[in-house]
């Protein structure tokens, strides 16, 4: 029964990590093709359908508890929303009528640091486990998981944990010591009939109503890729990146600090300013620019790296290079070139839109106790809180991170190029390349380009599902831009890159963007218009095929589109309602059984 | 910061948990044994005692010698770094992270009589009694709770912004005059927070409602966020889906023909993805994605930023709001009341021996239990106290021997003798302080009727039957020599004994810099061993152990029977301060005490070496 399973959901092995496992999605296709007696295990689903079904576990639906590093989700199945959300923080690592932290960890205003740990930033606080347990007491996990398991169900699902099934939802990777001590905890202190583990890309797949999709997802500690075809995750061609929601944290909180820092004071951010403010305000406000905007930025460095004029910074002086048409406009961008020619109502209104959010400013008050002033308060432009997310995920990690400070404004161009990322080295600029080889390293690569190093090295059906299905979760996808920015950024490398091959061809765009910089304008823009007029074509015949496509309701192989999902949690709601059993169940009885002495 | 003093019982269940290490994490994890096995009912000289684990009674040596009192000191030094040594291994560490999920106040703890053991929250399973709402203490039936929701159906609701109660009044409350409380208020009705001054009407499409009962039913109706249509329609889909499969697989009468169909259909073509297939026969059978999902758009994305910076922080939603929302919103605008979180009144069991602990009463209104074991009635409690009032707790002077008055509370009706052990210099910190019990052993009386103790002359403090708390070796101290009475109990009355506790905390650098604790942070473990006969009367097989088992109804014979047990108790003393001038590093074999004689500069003067100490009545 369970392998008639319709959704294909293959939940990781309880007590195992398929971490090089065998390519589900491999082992099915040939299946198919080689023997026709197989597929029945693919379609049929006869059975879950019919209330009351076979199994008396069937009639009592799970609830389901999504296990994040930062976030506890419970709740009920065929529900649209958790019950609960806990978000693990400091007290909840004290004792229990103490306030403070009862000499494990100082309070924060009378300053105790965090000690010389590997990459500590005073978050691990703030999070259930890492996943370098070498550091971590895994007690201490237990410990902690017992608790807010207790608050979830004392407090917010009130119910008796004997009764119920749980369908508890997993990172793709999750450390097996970990599955191990939480299938311990749970059966021993809340003793649920059974458990069933389900890795959370399928789910996050299900959630957005697709069979196959590329899940990226922006997790705390972490970013994976997973492809997942039919239901299923391709674990060996997991991408990982140590790029996720902490380092935007980290990166915001050291930008914030940079910004007050006196010369010369070594202190850490975090013991100057409280993580949860600072994670509440990036939480509120962090943003994330477009793509086009984000591009313009970076020519306008690579611009100032070359010494040549940036904005309306010198006009007069360098006019011979200068491009003056587009002086006026600061950060402008390609398209707002054609806004000139043609402005259309909807590039007003872009450009109406840019106007105001260039424009706005944010206040904030963050409490630093350890300042002289106890309060700080900041004024920033509204970009300044876009420039987290260009260091977490879209910049070289060695990239020095910067301030919000305004330094020398200039008289005349009050609008010169904003500083909170550092003009890049002309030596990288002319290499070009994505990642330096002493830091080669996934995590070292920027996110789009994993993205596209993930699709590019899955198995080319594979990829041509996933490739019009990238489906972007976890807590810092919520941040608005974040997705187009990086399905942009990620249609940008494609077109460059010239499509899926795996051998890099040369760097077209890149030399010309070099020739931009060396070489005479007009030349230059010959050249660009018939780059365009190339490029019209091309697009007038992707146009043609689009609507080929859309006739069928579906999308053009090769067309890069990202899908909305609900979230993991939902998935595990929906999947559950439908009555789906997984295959694999951990009952209580036999798991007491076989871990007793 | 926390006031001290404070005094943390460990529960001892953190000692049976498995200590998983990171590095052998392969290892299969051993479970708890069951605690019933350390019943206490057994002869003294068990060698099985409760704290074998720790090989407590072996290893360790109480601190009753007086570091001062030893001619030889070399070798008491040489002794005491034998003694830490092993101190570590057998002590409990307060700064242990994990004993932050151990430790409790006495309060937060239960106790099982059956299995003779504290039951801390971890210990103890829960049983839900009945369901009800907070806010209007309504009784809500189990059947009804989860479709609520787990909340309040009826008028309950909470602002969203600052989590107040929120009072329904009429939209056009203001304008009216305040003499129209009588009538009955017309008109669309709002939900008002008194202390934020939130309203529904504040919320972009506004909230109003038409009458100012049954508000669940009608802003159910009024608000819907897209997410939850978003999910519905995800299920219908998957719903049909699977209704779809079964209806060709089980009902239709053209099962067969669709299967072959199947075959022949799969043979030719891959996945079916998107909708190159779309339209054949062969396609209703496969799983299918959903129609048109929900894509990333750039342009909805762009629009919230522009609403971000046009609208400014201050309409944003905390962390704290968005988390009480089911769907998270943003702004907010898109708040919504929510409903008043059920409660819980619950029953708890010991795990290990399913009896019942507590048993509230059903009824929502009354706050009594018909079965409460708490521990403050079954262990002695600890209460610590200054002997010289100034002492700081919070500016502990280094090198300056503080007293404390250490008092040990029976809520027993039998007499108790108790045992103190402390390591003799506080353990899990390169910091050490010096500990001294005084008095280490003796006894506290029972329990009794306060008249009894009026009735009846106290008992000399002298008779106390510890032996072992004679003071050594007489001339050894200097300054305290005149005061005998010192190694002694301090105090003794009906129910509680006090002893005097000394405490010489080291100076202690400002460590903030390098050490992730609170190194200044003095707290003090001290292993607490009670022993009493107690009256057995209870008729239950198992609590009896290996004893030989009587039937005995409480009227009948009572025997006798000896029970012992121990725990760990923290005491927060208080917080080293910085250095005292004055106050100096004793040598290493001077009496750490302070001499009576120095000069001390500083405004808290050790007062305490000055006061005599007041004698034990006799």
């Amino acid at each position: 029964m369970s392998s008639r399973d319709p959704t294909k959901l293959s939940p990781n092995p309880p007590y195992k990590l398929s971490t090089a496992g065998s390519s589900a999605a491999g082992g099915h296709r040939s299946a198919l093709s080689a023997n026709p007696t197989t597929p029945q295990s693919r379609f049929s689903a006869s059975s879950f359908s019919s209330p009351g079904g076979s199994s008396l576990h069937q009639v009592d639906e799970p609830l389901i508890f999504e296990l994040g590093t930062r976030f506890f989700r419970a709740g009920f199945s065929n529900e649209s929303a958790p019950r609960c959300k806990i978000g693990i923080t400091p007290e909840m690592y004290g004792r229990i009528g103490l306030k403070g932290r009862g000499g494990t960890r100082m309070n924060r205003r009378t300053g105790e640091a965090a000690g010389p740990r590997i990459r500590n930033t005073g978050s691990e606080e703030w999070e259930l486990w890492t996943n370098d347990l070498r550091l971590k007491d895994l007690g201490v996990v237990e410990d902690l998981m017992e608790r807010v398991l207790r608050e979830a169900y004392n407090k917010h699902l009130l119910i008796e944990s004997k009764s119920k099934r749980l369908l508890i939802i997993l990172p793709p990777i999750f450390p097996t010591a970990i599955q191990n001590t939480l299938s311990h905890l749970l059966f021993l202190h809340f003793q649920p009939p059974a458990i069933t583990y389900l890795s959370s890309p399928v789910l996050s797949c299900l959630a957005a109503g697709l069979r196959s999709a590329l899940v990226v997802d922006i997790g705390w500690q972490e970013t994976t890729i997973t492809p997942v075809y039919e239901l299923r995750p391709l674990t060996s061609f997991i991408k990982f990146s140590s790029r996720g929601s902490k380092s935007l944290i980290e990166v915001f909180g050291q930008l914030l600090w940079n910004t007050i820092k006196p010369s010369g004071d070594e202190e850490s951010w975090w013991r100057i300013f409280n993580w949860a403010e600072v994670e509440d305000l990036l939480s509120r406000f962090g943003w994330c620019k477009g793509s086009a905007d984000a591009r313009e930025d970076a020519r306008q460095r690579a611009r100032v790296a070359f010494g040549l004029p940036v904005g309306t910074g010198e006009p007069e002086e360098e006019g011979v290079e200068g491009r003056e048409t587009e002086d006026e406009e600061t950060d402008a961008e390609g398209e707002d070139i054609r806004v000139r020619e043609e402005p259309s109502p909807a590039d007003i209104r872009a450009q109406k839109r840019r106007q105001t959010i260039y424009d706005a400013k944010v206040e904030m008050e963050f409490k630093t106790p350890l300042l002289e002033e106890r309060i700080t308060k900041m004024k920033l432009p509204f970009e300044a809180m876009s420039a987290a997310a260009e260091y977490a995920f879209f910049l070289p990690s060695w990239t020095k991170v910067q301030s919000f400070k305004d330094q020398g404004k200039r008289p005349e161009g009050e609008e010169t190029i904003k500083n909170y990322i550092p003009i890049p080295d002309i030596d990288e600029l002319m290499e070009g390349c994505q990642g330096r080889v002493e830091y080669e390293d996934e995590s070292e690569y920027t996110l789009p380009y994993l993205v596209f190093l993930a699709l590019l090295h899955c198995p080319v059906d594979v990829r041509a599902a996933c490739i019009p299905r990238i489906v972007i979760t976890g807590g810092a996808a919520g941040m608005p831009g974040l997705k187009s920015r990086i399905l942009g950024d990620l249609k940008e490398l494609v077109e460059e890159r010239g499509g899926w091959e795996l051998v890099k061809t040369r760097n077209k765009k890149g030399d010309e963007r070099r020739k931009e910089l060396t070489e005479r304008k007009e030349k230059w823009e010959e050249q660009k218009e018939k780059e365009k007029k190339e490029r019209e074509m091309l697009q007038s015949e992707k146009d043609n095929l689009r609507i080929k496509y859309a006739k069928f309701g579906g999308v053009a192989p090769g067309t890069i589109r990202g899908v909305e999902t609900m979230g993991a949690w939902i998935g595990g709601s929906i999947l559950s309602g439908a009555r789906i059993k997984g295959t694999v169940e951990v009952e209580r009885e036999k798991f007491m059984s076989t871990h007793r002495a | 910061m926390s006031s001290f003093p404070y005094i943390h019982i460990s529960c001892p269940c953190h000692e049976d948990r498995p200590q998983t290490l990171t590095l052998d994490s392969a290892r299969p994890i051993t479970p708890l044994k069951s605690p019933s096995k350390h019943d206490f009912n057994f002869p003294l000289t068990d060698p099985h005692t409760p704290t074998k684990r720790r090989t407590l009674l072996g290893g360790f040596t109480p601190s009753v010698s007086f570091d001062s009192g030893n001619i030889n000191l070399d070798l008491d030094e040489e002794e005491e770094e034998l003694t830490d040594e092993d101190d570590d291994n057998n002590n409990f560490d307060p700064r242990d992270p994990r004993s932050a999920f151990s430790l409790f106040p006495i309060e937060n703890l239960l106790y099982c009589e059956d299995c003779h053991q504290i039951r801390c929250p971890r210990c103890v399973q829960d049983e839900i009694v009945c369901w009800y709402c907070p806010s209007c203490l309504f009784e809500v039936p189990s059947s009804t709770v989860k479709s609520d929701g787990n909340r309040c159906t009826r008028n309950c609701y909470l602002c969203p912004v600052c989590t107040a109660l929120l009072a329904v009044i009429p939209v056009n409350h203001s304008s009216g005059h305040s003499g129209t409380h009588s009538d009955h208020p017309t008109g669309p009705f709002n939900l008002f927070c008194s202390h934020c001054h939130w309203t529904t009407s504040d919320l972009t499409p506004p909230i109003q409602l038409e009458k100012p009962t049954s508000i669940s039913a009608q802003l159910s109706k009024l608000t819907h966020s897209s997410q939850d249509s978003e999910f519905i329609r995800l299920k219908q889909h998957y719903a049909q889906q699977l209704g779809n499969a079964q209806e060709d697989f089980t009902n239709s009468p053209a099962a067969l023909t669709r299967l072959m169909g199947l075959y022949t259909g799969l043979g030719s073509g891959s996945g079916g993805h998107g909708g190159s297939r779309k339209g054949r026969g062969v396609k209703k059978l496969e799983m299918k994605e959903v129609d048109r999902p929900r894509e990333v758009g750039e342009e909805q994305e762009l629009e919230i930023i522009e609403r971000m910076a046009v609208e400014g922080l201050e309409s944003t939603t905390t962390s704290k709001q968005r988390l009480a929302q089911p769907h998270e919103p943003r702004f907010l605008s898109d708040l919504t009341p929510t409903a008043v979180l059920l409660r819980t009144k619950r029953s708890k069991r010991c795990r290990a021996c399913r009896h019942i602990l507590v048993k509230p009463e059903s009824k929502v209104q009354t706050t009594r239990f018909r079965i409460r074991l708490v521990a403050l009635n079954s262990i002695p409690s600890l209460t610590i106290k200054r002997l010289d009032s100034t002492i700081n707790w919070n500016n502990l002077i280094p090198h300056k021997t503080h007293r404390f008055l250490l008092t040990v509370t029976n809520p027993l009706f039998d007499p108790i003798s108790v045992s103190l052990l402390t390591p003799r210099r506080t353990p899990g910190t390169a910091f050490a302080s010096r500990v001294t019990i005084l008095c280490p052993e003796f006894e506290v009386g029972a329990s009794t009727d306060v008249w009894d103790d009026a009735l009846m002359s106290t008992k000399p403090a002298a008779s106390s039957t510890s032996g072992v708390a004679t003071p050594p070796v007489a001339g050894s101290f200097t300054s305290f020599s005149k005061d005998p009475k010192m190694s002694t109990v301090y105090e003794q009355k009906r129910n509680y004994t006090s002893v005097v506790i000394e405490v010489v905390p080291p100076e202690i650098p400002d460590t903030r810099e390098t050490r992730i604790r609170d190194e200044r942070l003095l707290e003090i473990p001290i292993y607490v061993r009670v022993e009493f006969e107690a009256e057995v009367d209870r008729d239950d097989e198992e609590g009896g152990g290996g004893k030989p088992s009587h039937s005995g109804a409480s009227g009948g014979a009572v025997q006798r029977e000896r029970v012992e047990y121990s725990y760990w108790y923290v005491i927060g003393v208080g917080r080293v301060g910085d250095p005292v001038e004055g106050v100096v590093a004793s040598e290493p074999n001077t009496p750490v005490r302070t001499p009576v004689g120095t000069p001390v500069k500083a405004p808290r003067t050790p007062a305490a070496m000055r006061t005599p100490l007041r004698q034990v009545r006799s």
